[in-house]
């Protein structure tokens, strides 16, 4: 069962088999609860989407076909959309991580104006509207193709493209800020 | 493909030409192949590089978040056949049939017997209502 595709798992998983959805869940919980992080910031809060995703995997299980997405593009829609709601919500409010912006390259590589910049990058990802967010998570974190990352999103390639753009723009302008400051130093 | 029309793509699609959209990338590879567009692309890849790091997810996290799933899972399960169903299919159930059937058969016999005596008792009225009720005038074999 572990060679088994997520689709022909998600069968099983309709079929209200626990076993086929632990599997799904060892492949793909890691997954749910990077991009889910990505967007909310707060790893309580990405832990709790993770979950809530899968139940909503496990519930919802008949309501999937392969026929019209990849069981991974239908995670990512779950994931998003529980992500963007929690982030609407008042009361909502992100904490920094560390361990977000440390993760990555070899320490020893990085010059300490590298790793200055790197964490203004990521202060300046955490004030792009959630759907920016969303859409740097899935292309280039996950490494979706435009259409894939699109499709996630439930929009059409050229929305996506325009989003993915002002994201890009956005984070741009602020790697010339921080540029600028450094030479004015 | 004009240096404009390259430029925006990078700035939208990154360094990677491979990842742009497929109509654009044969064109994009012959500006790539050129100095000035090999400069375009540098420029995006250490953004990239920044943008795709991502939040490590260890393994225990992982599932630890995958047991609350099942423990969840198998908490609503034991409560879903009282709190899924709905009330009308909980009625339909053998086990509230039979008695609520017995008593909709007592009703109409009750009401089948009140319509059929007359309000003054007469010979023939109560030896119908003997036959009915004397357990004794009937057996399995016939009168006795």
């Amino acid at each position: 069962m572990q060679d088994t595709s997520d689709e022909m798992l998600m069968a099983a998983v309709a079929a209200r088999r626990q076993q086929a959805f632990r599997i799904l869940m060892d492949r793909h919980m890691p997954r749910a609860i990077r991009v889910a992080q990505r967007i909310v910031r707060n790893p309580a809060e990405a832990d709790d989407i993770g979950q809530e995703a899968f139940l909503r995997v496990w519930h919802k299980a008949d309501s999937f076909d392969p026929a019209i997405a990849r069981f991974t593009t239908w995670l990512y829609r779950i994931v998003l959309n529980l992500a963007f709601d929690r982030v609407r919500r008042p009361s909502f409010a992100p904490i920094d991580e560390a361990a977000e912006i440390e993760s990555g390259e070899p320490g020893a590589v990085e010059t300490i104006i590298a790793r200055e910049q790197r964490r203004a990058l990521q202060d300046a990802m955490a004030r792009l509207p959630e759907r920016q967010r969303g859409a740097i998570a899935l292309f280039h974190m996950e490494g979706l193709s435009g259409e894939e990352a699109a499709r996630a999103m439930d929009l059409s390639a050229k929305a996506f493209e325009s989003l993915l753009g002002r994201a890009r723009a956005a984070l741009k302008k602020e790697v010339e800020n921080i540029e600028n400051d450094r030479r004015s130093r | 493909m004009t240096l404009d029309r390259f430029t925006q793509l990078a700035e939208t699609w990154g360094g990677d030409v491979g990842r742009w959209p497929e109509p654009e990338r044969a064109a994009a590879e012959r500006i790539a192949a050129t100095g000035e567009g090999a400069a375009i692309l540098r420029a995006q890849r250490s953004l990239d590089e920044i943008l795709s790091a991502a939040p490590q997810i260890d393994e225990a996290r992982s599932r630890r978040a995958a047991l609350a799933v099942l423990q969840r899972i198998a908490a609503t399960e034991t409560r879903e056949p009282e709190s899924r169903e709905p009330w009308y299919r909980r009625w339909l159930q053998p086990a509230t049939l039979v008695p609520v059937g017995s008593l909709a058969c007592s009703a109409l016999l009750g009401i089948w017997i009140a319509g059929t005596l007359p309000y003054h008792q007469t010979e023939q009225a109560l030896a119908a209502v003997d036959a009915v009720f004397d357990a004794s005038a009937l057996t399995l074999w016939g009168h006795q």
